[in-house]
């Protein structure tokens, strides 16, 4: 992580700059609220085993009350236990999908932008072009549909639909950069491809893509719960915030509390990440605040 | 010539442009001796950066060089390939730009900065700096750069230093390290008076103690006439005139450089200078004859059609005017 530290002056300047932005500090709290209870679902949870296939005729479609906050499913599961540990498959979806397609798009991009102008950037970005032509969720619908469905089949759906964009960042960023005189001096004083692409050019293309990176696990994260509403996540009984979802709405209105809690969950989610992008934009801008 | 660092003959580079080629070098001739102070003096637009891009490789993407050789220490830049290039750079050229400030990085620290350089860098006898003196490196080169407290310099990022420091670490820069070949172009001219007089200075000293060569590019006579040995009066593309400084300064033949030197204002009074009538070469359509033929007060017909040939007046010193060959005597 040597690149990500010369990006920031220093840890302190850094959590000062996030600081500065007291929205964003609530979207980070919101973000630890979702990770700390994802990974102490099991035990937070005041239904374990509401997570799975439990069959509990008794209190089926209980609206919410103290003993059950979020109310229950037509199967009798606690609502708030499944949301619970619905959150995990929603946040291996986000960081999942950006951890593949991160490294992808920006080498993909770095590549076709130190190349620009020469057929190797004409091949790599009209191919993009392509991708980017098609709706986003459609292609990630009709990859998803292709193979069985599953939490890791989805997110590859996903990936396979979003890197683009991280391409076309990089290579607009990468190819403006190629030609400052900071990379003619770096080439007249003998330094190889390798070193301009990933010292030189990579540094000066980190902030637009942490930006982009922190803005848009949200919005995997939205599009994760989309396929997995149409059924193509994670499938049953296994809790999945869409799957909750399109489950509970031939429910409505009457039973309201069996879509409204897991659409609520989507919402936190995807705005404390929002949030907290807007927190770490700041960090990584190189603005002197 | 043994003591024969760069030689660059016939020099042609073009760049294309939406109305056609423009035809910038023109058949450039330079030589560079071992441990020689070399001045590119012409206005702007004269080809001097072009001149000093084509050697180190660095063009424009719409720069074309069409022909010439450029030999430096006996190998053809322009004919190698990538790799050998990046490896010749590494061992003799140095450049130092115009504008400090988008020359360096500005993400990465002046230390990150300074141990690339000195670790792209390769000794005469073709080694390397040994990562463990990269450091020791960088705070001499520094030091000797005059620049106070090395250890904070190094830590700090190019936007947190002054505009003269700046330049100042670029030196230190491309001076740290055993080239043989420093490109100055115009290294002075975005800094106030003061600050310039001590950059040069600088670079002087420097380049005087570690013996290494040096083309200075620059549009001010002033400067060249204090820190070269000698220099080449480039104007729209062409060599019109060479010599020793002092000659040169002294005693200019070619009508361009008396109508340069005349526009040096003087203490001693005589009012403003009159400057050079008419407008600088087109270089869509520069003609075979003489570029300065159009401004030129004392025009032949043969300077419109032909190229003027390159004549030795005095030893060592050459004019490309017709004025001075056999041709317009006969």
């Amino acid at each position: 992580m040597k690149t990500f530290n010369r990006a920031m002056d220093s840890t302190g300047n850094a959590i000062y700059k996030f600081s500065r932005n007291k929205v964003s500090v609530v979207g980070f709290f919101m973000v630890l609220l979702v990770v700390v209870v994802a990974i102490f679902a099991p035990v937070l949870a005041p239904y374990p085993k509401s997570a799975g296939a439990l069959i509990d005729f008794d209190n089926a479609s209980k609206a919410p009350s103290l003993t059950h906050l979020f109310g229950t499913d037509i199967e009798g599961r606690d609502i708030l236990s499944r949301v619970m540990f619905a959150f995990r498959g929603a946040l291996v979806m986000g960081l999942g999908v950006i951890a593949m397609i991160v490294p992808l798009g920006v080498l993909v991009g770095l590549f076709a932008g130190y190349y620009y102008g020469t057929f190797i950037d004409t091949i790599i970005m009209r191919v993009t072009d392509i991708f980017v032509t098609l709706p986003a969720l459609l292609l990630a619908l009709a990859v998803a549909s292709l193979g069985r469905p599953s939490l890791f089949h989805s997110m590859m759906a996903v990936a396979f639909a979003w890197w683009p964009y991280y391409a076309r960042l990089t290579y607009s960023q990468t190819s403006s950069i190629r030609n400052e005189t900071f990379i003619k001096a770096s080439e007249t004083i003998g330094a190889g491809k390798r070193h301009i692409m990933f010292a030189e050019i990579l540094p000066n293309c980190l902030a637009p893509i942490f930006t982009k990176m922190a803005l848009e696990i949200g919005w995997v994260i939205l599009m994760g719960a989309t396929l997995s509403f149409v059924g193509l996540g994670e499938q049953p009984p296994t809790a999945a915030l869409g799957t909750m979802v399109s489950d509970g709405a031939q429910y409505l209105p009457a039973q309201w509390w069996i879509s409204v809690f897991p659409a609520l969950a989507i919402a936190f989610i995807v705005l404390g990440f929002n949030l907290l992008g807007d927190g770490i934009k700041n960090m990584v801008s190189t603005e002197v605040l | 010539m043994a003591d024969l660092l760069l030689s660059i003959t016939d020099l042609k580079v073009g760049y294309r442009v939406y109305k056609g080629q423009l035809k910038v070098i023109n058949g450039v001739n330079i030589e560079v001796r071992k441990g020689e102070r070399v001045g590119i003096v012409g206005e702007t637009g004269s080809g001097k950066t072009t001149i000093a891009r084509s050697i180190t490789g660095i063009l424009p993407k719409a720069g074309r060089i069409s022909g010439g050789k450029i030999l430096l220490d006996g190998k053809d830049v322009l004919t190698m390939s990538a790799h050998e290039l990046s490896i010749l750079r590494g061992q003799k050229v140095a450049m130092i730009f115009q504008d400090p400030t988008s020359a360096l990085n500005p993400v990465l620290k002046i230390g990150s900065i300074m141990s690339d350089i000195i670790g792209y860098a390769y000794n005469p006898d073709g080694s390397r700096i040994p990562k463990s003196q990269i450091h020791e490196t960088a705070v001499n080169a520094l030091g000797s750069a005059s620049l106070p407290d090395p250890d904070r310099i190094l830590a700090s990022y190019p936007f947190q230093l002054s505009g003269g420091m700046r330049q100042r670490v670029f030196i230190a820069m491309a001076l740290a390290t055993p080239r043989e070949l420093l490109l100055a172009d115009e290294p002075t001219t975005n800094l106030d008076v003061t600050i310039q007089d001590q950059i040069l200075r600088l670079i002087k000293t420097r380049v005087d103690e570690r013996h290494v060569s040096m083309i200075l590019i620059s549009h001010s006579l002033d400067i060249v006439s204090e820190m070269t040995d000698r220099v080449y009066m480039l104007y729209g593309g062409t060599v019109v005139e060479q010599a020793n400084t002092r000659d040169l300064f002294e005693n200019p033949y070619h009508p361009y450089s008396r109508a340069l030197m005349s526009c040096i204002p003087k203490l001693s009074g005589g009012g403003i200078a009159s400057g050079i009538s008419g407008e600088m070469v087109n270089y869509l359509a520069p003609g075979n004859g003489c570029r300065f033929s159009s401004r030129c007060s004392k025009a032949l017909p043969v300077c419109v059609t032909e190229p003027p040939p390159m004549v030795e007046v005095e030893p060592g010193h050459r004019v490309a005017c017709f004025l001075f060959s056999e041709k317009q005597r006969s």
